[in-house]
């Protein structure tokens, strides 16, 4: 039987979100913007269910003149991004036999 | 929006987006080359007053210069965290390191009165060596490993043979091959790899 694909990290940007923060230690919301193209409003709505979650964590500090906001993957979003990753996998490979 | 795709999309998606951000470690130039050329000219003036002078006052650069280097560091660190828009863990790991040897920098010079002046200036050789080792084992780039190598023999070889070392300039010189060894040529070989990226 083939793995089930978790829904909430395959889609589109919830996994470009994802993936990105898996690279980093900590990332800032207009990098994600930069890095994905999508819309503000968009990446709002994902970073929302993805915290919902507790995939990532979501602080907002002060810069400048302006609020930054700062995401991070948590443990709980690592290990369901190494098991998506993994049935994937399984998936692909078993495409192939 | 929230667009369905398929596995192969997937590993694609996972693949382009993992590596996006990365340290630009020749950016982390700056920061050697300011410091190596503080305690360059620390140690020059220093020496210079020792030999030529005759002053007690002797040391008096290294809390001048030091102080100005930090100015100038912690000027360009805001400037460039302003700038990054995110963290890596090698970024992280580097903070954790040099704010670590700032801590242990203090201890040394705390007990400097206790073990004297020489054998302070030894472990603080030391100190270069394991700061720019690790640091050049993290960002896997070979100049600051072999500094760092050459700053730990130098230390070994200074404590090994400190009952020979009759003239305080001796250990001076110590520090000066061992901040340029593991400071600035590091420190100008990084820089010449961001023009080389740059141009």
């Amino acid at each position: 039987m083939l793995p089930e694909l978790d829904p909430l990290l395959h889609s589109q940007l919830r996994l470009q979100i994802v993936s990105l923060l898996v690279g980093v230690e900590s990332a800032e919301f207009n990098f994600i913007l930069e890095q994905t193209a999508a819309t503000r409003g968009n990446i709002s709505v994902q970073l929302k269910k993805l915290s919902e979650a507790g995939y990532i964590k979501v602080s907002k500090s002060f810069g400048k003149s302006y609020p930054v906001t700062t995401c991070r993957i948590t443990e709980k979003g690592l290990k369901a991004f190494d098991q998506y990753v993994e049935s994937i996998s399984s998936y692909l490979d078993r495409r192939k036999d | 929006m929230d667009n369905s795709i398929n596995e192969k999309e997937s590993l694609e998606i996972i693949r382009t987006m993992i590596h996006k951000a990365q340290t630009n470690m020749s950016e982390g130039s700056i920061f050697y080359l300011i410091w190596g050329w503080a305690v360059l000219l620390a140690i020059i003036a220093q020496y210079a007053l020792l030999e030529w002078s005759g002053t007690e006052y002797h040391w008096v650069a290294w809390p001048v210069l030091m102080s100005l280097a930090g100015i100038v560091s912690a000027i360009v660190g805001r400037k460039r965290a302003s700038r990054q828009k995110y963290v890596t863990f090698v970024d992280n790991t580097m903070a954790f390191l040099w704010g670590g040897f700032v801590i242990f920098l203090f201890a040394i010079l705390f007990l400097s009165p206790t073990i004297g002046w020489a054998n302070s200036y030894l472990l603080v050789i030391g100190l270069y060596g394991l700061g720019t080792f690790v640091s050049g084992g993290v960002l896997r780039f070979r100049p600051l490993i072999i500094g760092g190598v050459i700053s730990l023999g130098l230390c070994f070889t200074g404590i090994l043979l400190r009952n020979s070392i009759t003239e305080f300039t001796q250990v001076l010189i110590l520090l000066a091959i061992s901040i340029v060894c593991s400071y600035l040529v590091p420190g100008y070989m990084l820089r010449a790899q961001k023009n080389k990226h740059a141009s």
